[in-house]
């Protein structure tokens, strides 16, 4: 625990905090100003999905890939594993505790995302009088919604930490967050979506069968790829 | 005085190129190691591999224990300071005071031994050049480690700072019963506190002891400013002088003789501007194994 205590202390005036607040906050805005925007009323079930779309396509990968990015910087700039991979112990402990603060970060996007999502629905509700959304506010439906496609995302995000934890450069997680997310919209409808990592949370809003198909490549490939990425990053060399 | 670190034929390979050539190291407990040698030589990679930071291709490394079995604890600080800028001085040292599992009262030790008690509430972010090294000192001292590895600890301070840092190693040799292994291209400012010295080159040992037994192999000499001719009027008189590259008119002669070099020269009407003795120092050794010292430095 004291190395996941650091790790997260590590983080403190960070920009990644800033990041797991502003990448939630921006989306909930948005759909705030598309209500606002909107001639005809619309279901709460379908603002909430609809919100939750835009998340999983494009903001819950590019927030991960960034996110990554900064928590791997966190060592990096700092020459952070010069000093800490020469502590006494089990190396892997300090690349564990990287993969769950990007768990727990991810948490804490999703969370203020459904805050977020239901203020903002209500905020443009009032603001036009209270005719623009019907039914009931979907606060269980949105919750398990999202939490699953933070589960979904555990493979991209593991595969976006393994490269930004690797590579001493900023850019090739980059490239990969990008690229994979370009690829996870282009084969959005394709059958082979269920097998693409940046597309994994986007199958929560499919048919049952296919989010139980994308949840089971995410959650497999992620216990896979976990102890695999931990023992390459521990026996790299550090010149 | 028994041994604290021991290695023996390592070697590191990086692209067919040796960075490390079967380089063997011994440093007596409680000792100021003075490790030199050019850039490149194979000082850095040879901490990294003390550290287990970079694997060994061969060799063996030896640290002698703590009792019971236990490796003693290395603190280190090898190239440059780990600092997390968002941090401030005190958080940045309590991260590893929590991962070391040491007493909450050991940043504070730790922060008044490097004089940064006043700074430690201010984001490290903000630190000048000479902080941040002190800041990186004090992390490597949080546990009580028995073994330091400072690889250029003075880099960024001013000559204050590095009378600080000297004094800090004094004492802690004396007083926390350290072990010390400094890595400097500052011959002087390693002359004035080591009590050993290893000097590597491509790689290899290629000198090492107690350093009052290198001074004394090193034979005095006299520092001269003449003229172009002056080489010629010493050899015709059996003495050996060497220009100092990069200043011109200036000459290293081989004895201990100052007023035979002084008498040559103005009897034979070559101008002598300046003439100082030298004694057997560091840099001499340093120059006859390495070359040039400037260039080292």
């Amino acid at each position: 625990m004291p190395v996941l205590f650091t790790e997260l202390m590590r983080l403190r005036r960070s920009l990644a905090l800033w990041l797991v607040v502003a990448a939630p906050l921006s989306l909930a805005a948005l759909s705030f100003l598309i209500l606002l925007d909107r001639p005809k009323p619309v279901s709460w079930q379908i603002f909430a999905d609809g919100t939750a779309a835009i998340w999983a396509y494009l903001m819950l990968p590019m927030a991960i890939t960034a996110l990554s990015v900064l928590l791997a910087q966190v060592e990096q700039a700092a020459r952070g594993w010069d000093h800490l991979l020469a502590l006494p112990g089990w190396r892997g402990r300090f690349f564990a505790a990287k993969v769950a603060a990007l768990a727990l970060l991810a948490a804490a996007m999703s969370v203020l995302l459904v805050g977020a999502t239901m203020l903002a629905g209500l905020a443009a509700d009032a603001v036009r009088g209270g005719m623009i959304l019907t039914g009931e506010l979907p606060l269980p439906h949105l919750t398990w919604l999202v939490a699953r496609m933070w589960a979904a995302g555990s493979l991209m995000a593991l595969l976006q930490l393994w490269v930004a934890l690797r590579a001493r450069s900023f850019v090739p997680p980059l490239v990969l967050g990008i690229g994979g997310t370009l690829v996870g919209v282009v084969t959005a409808s394709a059958k082979q979506g269920v097998f693409v990592p940046w597309l994994l949370a986007v199958n929560m809003l499919s048919t049952p069968e296919r989010a139980t198909m994308a949840m089971s490549v995410a959650l497999g490939g992620t216990g896979l790829l976990l102890p695999l990425m931990l023992m390459d990053l521990t026996t790299a060399e550090r010149r | 005085m028994g041994t604290a670190l021991s290695v023996l034929g390592l070697a590191k390979h990086y692209g067919g190129r040796p960075a490390v050539n079967g380089l063997d190291m011994t440093v007596p407990r409680g000792a100021i190691y003075g490790f030199l040698g050019r850039n490149g030589a194979g000082k850095t990679t040879t901490m990294r591999m003390l550290l287990g930071l970079v694997r060994p291709d061969a060799g063996s490394i030896a640290i002698a224990d703590e009792g019971g079995g236990n490796p003693a604890r290395i603190g280190a600080l090898i190239e440059a300071p780990t600092v997390w800028d968002n941090l401030t001085g005190r958080e940045n040292l309590d991260v590893t005071r929590r991962l070391l599992r040491s007493d909450a009262g050991e940043v504070d030790r730790v922060l008044a031994i490097v004089g940064l008690s006043a700074a430690a509430a201010r984001r490290a972010g903000g630190y000048s050049l000479g902080m941040r090294q002190r800041l990186g000192i004090a992390r490597a001292l949080i546990g009580r480690p028995r073994l330091l590895l400072l690889d250029e600890p003075t880099n960024g301070l001013d000559p204050d700072g590095i009378a600080d840092v000297r004094r800090l190693l004094a004492r802690l040799v004396t007083e926390e019963d350290v072990t010390v292994v400094v890595s400097s291209h500052l011959l002087d400012e390693v002359e004035r506190v080591a009590t050993h010295i290893g000097l590597v080159a491509a790689g290899k040992m290629v000198v090492e002891g107690p350093i009052a037994s290198l001074r004394a192999g090193v034979s005095p000499a006299v520092e001269v400013d003449s003229d172009e001719h002056a080489v010629k009027v010493l050899a015709a008189v059996g003495l050996t002088a060497s220009p100092v590259r990069g200043e011109p008119g200036r000459l290293i002669v081989e004895t201990d003789a100052p007023e035979h070099v002084a008498a040559t020269l103005v009897s034979a009407g070559r101008p002598v501007m300046r003439l100082v003795r030298r004694e057997g120092r560091l840099e001499h050794l340093f120059s006859a194994v390495c070359g040039d010292v400037k260039e080292a430095a």
